[in-house]
């Protein structure tokens, strides 16, 4: 048989792109914070919400590395006890944003019709409602506890990720593939579970830690306003909340030190999401 | 005349997304724990006078029947009295929106500008160093909390500096400037007074910065995003190979193409802006738009929140509106 | 005829620094295109013709490195500084963009396109270029060319495009004229006058150069070809000669790839005749609704077909006539608006998603883009057992069944764990063949199986195509817009035009006597090498 050709040709090399410097750098400051939150204990002298009854407004010092707010609570342990709470509201809130707007924008994106044409029109109306009053209302409504604000904040984001699925399953339809699997005899569920999901997962997950940096900047912006994490518990939002008053008074580690946690953390989010974006080809 | 139709038919189907809108904050905020009633009446109220007050705001009805009686006090363009201070709603929102209009129209302009000069000047030198800077910039940009950034500003060019006003209040308490059109800038220079004017823009130099350094990382990013992939088209490299002079070709073949995905990215950028701008406002004492409904919601302040979710709700959809337009402009393509 | 060299490249060497390593885009390339000259670059994907094309207008990627030289017009493009080479990009050189519809600017009217190019090296005033575009556009032969100035390209037709594309590059008065695979996504009668219009570029200050993979297509206006394979020239020559003593191994293969119209498929035996067809298709229409249910298009028009068991049918068309349409109805996957689709007497439109889903392993179809077709996902075995699933089988019969189709379409089960995009073009429709026959169908469409692939690999699918048919247990349905390709392959043929049937009969009958005219027109318009060669035989060898 005369195949010399075609069948001589060798695996082709899988493409390489840029990006993984920028992931690695991501991954590396992630890494540190989660460190610093896991350790927490162990890299302070001071619990996070203890008082120094000697120490208050006390500028960064030998006894007090970044100083004391004006509660006489130790920053920098605070900052350390804080990651723990942005981290996991983070990842959570995304994670059930994945789920629950995924599996809305999977079924609408494959049922089509009047039901795609319904939810999105649905989605339009939540999207064009003001973020911080949905925010609010959820934690206000289901009281003002950390599952309250990941299940607030995750429920905002979830319409993002059903327009983005429902996009991915829409172009995904138009591939031969598809069709092929449908010739090929393949049940509805079939199609959707193993040609469909596959492979719109993807840029869901790619777009993941761009997300989780908003979320946390949403869980301190919404702290900020003093309609998050309760007030003694160390948060960053709350901990610039409470800050915010010295900064007149030329006093700035209050502010200034969570503030850096939080733009330091959130780049380390972004850094990984630009990554990725570079490493599918999405962006250059 | 078709234009005239599609905006039209668009405007149409603002009506069941207000609608969406307002059931939605109506239900939304009634199921809310806590009770506006007993936060103005005084502590010495008996159940009667609670009763009369609940009954003076309409509050006693069934939650269809205050739903229906609200959407006819809107049709008739009454918002109702806020229940907290009983002064009109409306009259508030004339007062307020200008302000937080003021404050993210000049970020928005501000934004743009730097993105579309920066996004296409860092595509032209992909891969260069320039290139690198801008993207570093963006995504450093990208990463900052607008509240934090705004406290830095001021420690920075009030504490440390001395060159910006303090955070608080639009203009130096030495003018006067009476409202015509509720923008001060504008009020300023209608009315002549310049140094009015110049301290007007003094003291929106760090809000209008601190939100515009927010929102242009995602702008200038996908700026520079679209500039290089008209570049890496067949037809700006055909443009390109067919020797055209490169004035001609940054204007005709390069800037028109990058701007076509613009304004759908910038619709969801300003529209996000209004409802968003309550934490710059509120770190700079910004007497707008959000401030006041940050207020009425903790106060329970229904009348207050509910035109305020109509207000940001249709600002949103009235500007997409505009993007689409806009897009349509600078597309053949597209078809309105 | 010729006159003096516009183009000498001598020595021309690119290699691309990519992120697995260098590629030798071009490796030592010498040679040379007189005046009045037309010279045909032929070569399959990735031989290089493109990144020749882009280095006679120093327009290489970034990661280019670059040696030996290029002149035209006895000035060397790699030494030029910004100013001389925007003039000799275009003035020097210019080229017509494969696929011209993506290749104009988008949102910019063609008309405004001449202009910018007629000012930027004529030097014309608005005026005057305005009045020079319109003659350009009478000369590349648009119809209605006033108007048609002040349409975007969007609302044009692909042939308009290439015609526009070309008007382009004359526009800049170029000493070169390039044409990078003018002919794509046309069909046979537009391929002609394109490519004739090209050819009568070539003057008394112009030199052209066509770029091609279809040897057949260029054949007719080339003066000289030059054959290109992974970067190397390792042919060149007069046309005639190259077409009829090849003496590179590379175009033996080339040449011999070439479908001969005139070769008819050898006989195998009769179809086999047990009772009612296979597959009748029976006063079909399809008319696709827009969206809200008005201005619907017909795409098939009372078509009725039938198959017996063991026989080849043919279905050929250009493109837009209704075809693959046609294979999608009788796949099920398009409901007719009216007619019937039986297959073993079953009518498809009566039956309900499930009924519909376990008559597939009576039918399996092979499509167009072979590597679309496979879920990138999945490794070879996934997707070739993803039809078994129709009948329940124990694991190591399903793998006995995989390893044994696997081998029989010539890949074996070495093939089993690669993804689709560690496959080329070929292997991948072996994969896709393999897909389609594992559930043993009665009936497979085969649809466009090798339109999309390189010239020696289609030559390759084609035989393992003519060797599964030649079997005679299935009923093929072969859909193709190739001529050529189809008398070598069905036993009968149907034309397709507009949604109707024209005619159908016997191939040998249909190719020897052809009753419809339109028939007529598209067999007239079949490039074949043996009749090339004769044309060519007076002036060239």
């Amino acid at each position: 048989m005369a195949v010399v050709d075609d069948l001589t040709h060798p695996p082709a090399k899988r493409i390489r792109r840029g990006g993984d410097g920028l992931i690695a750098a991501g991954s590396l400051i992630l890494l540190i914070v989660l460190v610093g939150a896991i350790a927490a204990p162990w890299l302070s002298q001071w619990g996070p919400t203890e008082i120094d009854p000697i120490a208050f407004l006390e500028p960064p010092g030998p006894g007090h590395w970044l100083g004391t707010d004006g509660n006489g609570m130790d920053i920098w342990s605070r900052l350390l006890f804080a990651a723990r709470i942005d981290l996991g509201v983070a990842v959570a809130s995304v994670a059930l944003a994945v789920i629950v707007g995924g599996t809305i924008g999977l079924a609408t994106g494959y049922a089509g019709g009047w039901v795609e044409e319904t939810t999105m029109r649905l989605l339009d109306i939540v999207q064009a409602f003001p973020v911080f009053i949905l925010a609010l209302t959820v934690a206000a409504l289901l009281g003002n506890s950390l599952h309250t604000l990941i299940l607030a904040i995750g429920l905002i984001n979830a319409p993002a990720y059903a327009r983005l699925m429902r996009a991915e399953v829409r172009s995904l339809k138009r591939h031969i593939y598809i069709e092929a699997a449908e010739c090929a005899g393949n049940s509805r569920l079939s199609i959707l579970f193993r040609h469909l999901l596959p492979n719109a997962l993807t840029p869901l997950l790619v777009i993941a830690p761009l997300n989780c940096g908003w979320a946390i900047l949403m869980l301190a912006g919404l702290s900020f306003l003093g309609l998050g994490v309760a007030v003694p518990t160390a948060e960053w939002g709350a901990m610039i909340s409470t800050g915010a008053a010295d900064v007149v008074g030329g006093r700035w580690w209050t502010s200034v030190f969570p503030g850096l946690a939080l733009f330091i953390t959130v780049l380390g989010f972004n850094l990984i999401g630009e990554g990725l974006l570079q490493r599918t080809g999405q962006r250059r | 005349m078709r234009l005239t139709r599609y905006i039209i038919r668009r405007l149409l189907l603002l009506i069941p997304v207000l609608i969406g809108v307002s059931v939605l904050t109506f239900v939304l905020i009634r199921v809310l724990p806590g009770d506006p009633v007993l936060l103005i009446v005084p502590e010495t109220a008996t159940e009667a006078d609670i009763q009369q007050a609940r009954e003076r705001f309409g509050l006693d009805q069934p939650l269809v029947a205050q739903y229906l009686a609200y959407l006819g006090d809107v049709l008739r363009g009454d918002l109702g009295r806020s229940i907290t201070t009983n002064n009109p709603v409306s009259e508030q929102l004339t007062r307020r929106v200008p302000l937080t209009l003021e404050l993210i129209v000049y970020a928005m302009g501000l934004a743009l500008i730097i993105a579309v000069v920066g996004g296409i000047y860092a595509a032209r030198r992909a891969g260069r160093p320039s290139d690198h800077t801008a993207r570093v910039v963006a995504l450093a940009g990208n990463s900052l909390p607008e509240f934090w950034l705004g406290l830095v500003l001021v420690l920075i060019f009030y504490q440390a500096l001395g060159w910006a006003p303090p955070p608080a209040g639009r203009i130096s308490p030495l003018f006067s400037v009476p409202p015509i059109t509720g923008f001060i800038t504008i009020d300023a220079l209608l009315q002549g007074d310049l140094p009015a004017f110049l301290s007007a823009l003094h003291h929106l130099m760090l809000p209008v910065l601190t939100l515009a350094i927010v929102i242009t990382a995602p702008l200038l990013r996908s700026v520079r995003a679209s500039a290089l992939e008209v570049i890496d088209s067949d037809s700006y490299r055909c443009a390109e190979s067919h020797g055209l002079k490169d004035r001609v070709l940054l204007f005709a073949y390069l800037f028109r193409l990058t701007l076509i995905r613009l304004p759908t990215l910038a619709a969801l950028v300003f529209g996000n802006l209004l409802g968003g701008s309550v934490l710059v406002e509120y770190v700079f004492s910004w007497q707008g738009l959000g401030q006041w409904a940050l207020r009425g919601l903790l106060l329970r302040d229904y009348p207050v929140i509910q035109a305020y979710v109509l207000v940001v709700a249709t600002f949103y959809v009235l500007v997409f509106l505009i993007a689409d337009l806009l897009q349509a402009a600078l597309d053949p393509r597209v078809e309105v | 005829m010729t006159g003096t060299d516009v183009l000498e490249i001598s020595g021309l060497t690119v290699d691309i620094d990519g992120p697995n390593g260098t590629v030798r885009a071009l490796d030592q390339v010498s040679l040379s295109v007189a005046a009045g000259e037309v010279f045909g670059l032929v070569g399959e994907s990735g031989g290089g013709k493109s990144m020749l094309a882009r280095s006679i207008v120093r327009q290489l990627p970034g990661r280019a490195r670059v040696s030996g030289n290029v002149q035209v017009d006895g000035r060397d493009v790699f030494a030029m500084d910004a100013e001389a080479l925007r003039q000799h990009r275009g003035a020097g050189a210019a080229l017509c963009f494969q696929t011209p519809r993506s290749s104009l600017s988008p949102a910019r009217t063609v008309g405004h396109q001449i202009v910018d190019r007629l000012r930027a090296h004529a030097g014309m005033d608005q005026a005057a270029a305005w009045a020079a575009a319109l003659a350009l556009f009478q000369q590349v032969g648009i119809r209605e060319p006033e108007r048609r100035l002040h349409t975007f390209p969007h609302e044009m037709s692909g042939g308009q495009c290439q015609r526009v594309m070309i008007a382009l590059a004359l526009a800049c008065g170029p000493r070169l004229l390039l044409a990078d695979e003018p002919s794509t996504g046309l069909d046979v009668t537009l391929t002609r006058d394109i490519l004739a219009l090209i050819a009568a570029q070539a003057g008394k200050d112009r030199g052209v150069i066509v770029i091609s993979h279809d040897l057949a297509a260029i054949a007719a206006i080339c003066d000289r070809i030059g054959v290109l394979e992974t970067g190397r020239l390792v042919e060149i020559g007069p046309t005639a000669q190259l077409l009829t003593r090849p003496t590179h191994p590379y175009t033996k293969r080339l040449v011999a790839a070439v479908p001969d119209i005139n070769q008819v498929r050898a006989s195998t035996g009769a179809p086999v005749d047990d009772g009612g067809p296979l597959l009748a298709v029976e006063n079909t229409d399809v008319v696709y609704r827009s969206r809200f249910g008005r201005q619907g298009h017909q795409a098939l028009f009372d078509v009725s077909l039938s198959l017996q068991k063991g026989e080849t049918l043919g279905i050929v068309g250009e493109s837009g006539c209704g075809k693959s349409t046609l294979s999608r109805t009788i796949m099920g996957l398009i409901r007719p608006t009216r007619g019937r689709v039986m297959i073993d007497g079953v009518d498809l439109a009566g039956l309900g998603r499930s009924r519909l889903r376990h008559l597939r392993n009576r039918m399996q179809m092979v499509f167009q883009d072979p590597i679309d077709a496979l879920n990138p996902r999945r490794s070879v075995a996934q997707i070739v057992a993803d039809p078994l699933r129709l009948i329940r089988l124990d694991r190591a019969e399903q793998d006995r069944r995989i390893d044994a189709i696997l081998t029989d379409v010539g890949l074996g089960p070495d093939y089993r764990k690669r993804r689709p995009h560690e496959l080329s073009g070929g292997q991948a429709q072996r994969v896709g063949i393999a897909r389609a026959l594992v559930i043993d169908p009665a009936l497979v469409v085969l649809d466009e199986p090798t339109s999309a692939l390189d010239v020696t690999i289609q030559a390759q699918i084609l035989e393992l195509i003519r060797r599964l048919t030649a079997r005679r247990d299935r009923g093929y349905l072969f859909v193709s817009h190739d001529l050529a390709i189809v008398r070598s392959i069905c036993d009968r043929v149907m034309v397709l035009s507009e949604g109707r049937v024209v005619e159908e009969g016997p191939t040998d009958r249909l190719f020897q006597a052809p009753q419809d005219p339109y028939t007529r027109r598209l067999l007239a318009a079949v490039p074949s090498l043996p009749t090339v060669s004769e044309r060519h035989a007076g002036n060239g060898g």
